[in-house]
């Protein structure tokens, strides 16, 4: 019983840590922060525009 | 959001609708760069935002627009008229000030009113508003449509007139030099090209069109041929001159709380002499190269017969 209440929790953790990295930060973005750590050269970049004149 | 890419690196672009947003997604770090109006970029600076001006959208494009059967002839007409500017921080309403000086009319004189770009022509067309200053295709717009008239073109009244510029992130400025001398190179290269030959733009304006501005590609063929000089792509290096000349005109009419150095806010760096650019491109992929080139020709046709 304690360990499926540990399991579960643990399960629950993973869960919510996932979709807060998801939501707030995105994988994408993770993977690519990760593989820059190690040296890769960046190959993305996000232009935004705001179409006001 | 669009992806763009000449080389290995992909640009995705993602439009905004408002200032806040985009300040936030530049602290928030969800973007890298943005396209935004000049005094915008300084007052980003100005409260804190670790950003840098690089290089500017385009030159010109932007006109004052009256309707077409007003009796409004030159700037002193505008005195006690209503007209919509796009942003209180916008280079527009920076020049709408200076010519008032210009003409020697009271800074309040004319009644500037924000609105969005997209509601100008209609603005006019049910006459709340007498008149409009924005950048193209809205200034376009009514003059095709015939409800507007061409009261200046700002390439008349203040030359090589600065509206967009692009603003990037300071720490990829400093650690990712390489993608964004490579963004600065595709936005000068994609300049120069346009610049080149009047075929040239007619296929960039159906390719706009259909993928990124959905907007009608007579009108973009029309804001790219009349004039031909209505809008430039190049000389697009940020100088200090002009930007001074901003700064000044901005912290005078109180847009800008504080004036700040052209170095804090500017990093001109990444601006190569075209000369050393080539984009190894003669035409734009799905582009009709003959109607393009029909096009092209007809324009200059007109304009010899006009000359």
């Amino acid at each position: 019983m304690k360990r499926s209440i540990l399991l579960g929790a643990i399960l629950w953790l993973l869960f919510i840590t996932a979709s807060h990295i998801q939501l707030n930060i995105g994988w994408d973005k993770v993977q690519d922060s990760v593989a820059q750590t190690f040296g890769k050269e960046r190959d993305k970049m996000i232009v935004g525009f705001l179409p006001v004149t | 959001m669009t992806k763009h890419g000449e080389g290995d690196s992909t640009f995705e672009s993602r439009k905004f609708t408002d200032w806040a947003t985009v300040k936030e997604a530049l602290i928030g770090e969800r973007i890298d760069a943005v396209f935004i109006l000049a005094p915008m970029a300084m007052q980003l600076k100005i409260d804190g935002v670790g950003v840098k001006v690089v290089y500017l959208g385009h030159r010109d494009g932007t006109a004052i627009v009256v309707g077409a059967d007003s009796d409004i002839r030159d700037f002193a007409d505008l005195e006690d008229k209503r007209c919509a500017i796009p942003s209180r921080y916008s280079n527009q309403n920076l020049l709408m000030h200076k010519m008032m000086k210009q003409w020697n009319m009271e800074p309040g004189s004319i009644d500037l009113i924000e609105l969005p770009p997209p509601d100008h022509p209609t603005a006019l067309e049910n006459g709340s508003i007498d008149a409009y200053i924005v950048g193209e295709p809205f200034a376009a717009l009514s003059e095709m449509n015939g409800t507007g008239r061409v009261l200046y073109q700002t390439k008349d009244i203040w030359e090589d007139f600065i509206s967009c510029v692009l603003v990037v992130r300071e720490d990829v400025i400093n650690d990712e030099r390489a993608i964004v001398q490579e963004l600065v190179d595709g936005i000068a290269k994609s300049g120069k090209w346009l610049d080149e030959s009047m075929q040239n733009r007619m296929e960039a304006a159906e390719i706009a069109a259909a993928n990124y501005y959905f907007q009608d590609p007579d009108l973009l063929r029309y804001v790219l041929s009349k004039p031909v000089d209505r809008v430039k792509y190049t000389q697009l290096g940020p100088l200090k001159d002009d930007f001074d000349e901003i700064m000044e005109l901005g912290f005078e009419i109180g847009v800008l709380p504080r004036r700040i150095d052209f170095e804090e806010y500017v990093d001109d760096t990444f601006v190569r002499p075209l000369s050393e650019l080539d984009w190894n491109m003669e035409h734009l992929a799905g582009a009709d190269q003959e109607a393009a080139a029909a096009a092209a020709e007809a324009i200059m046709a007109e304009l010899e017969k006009s000359e």
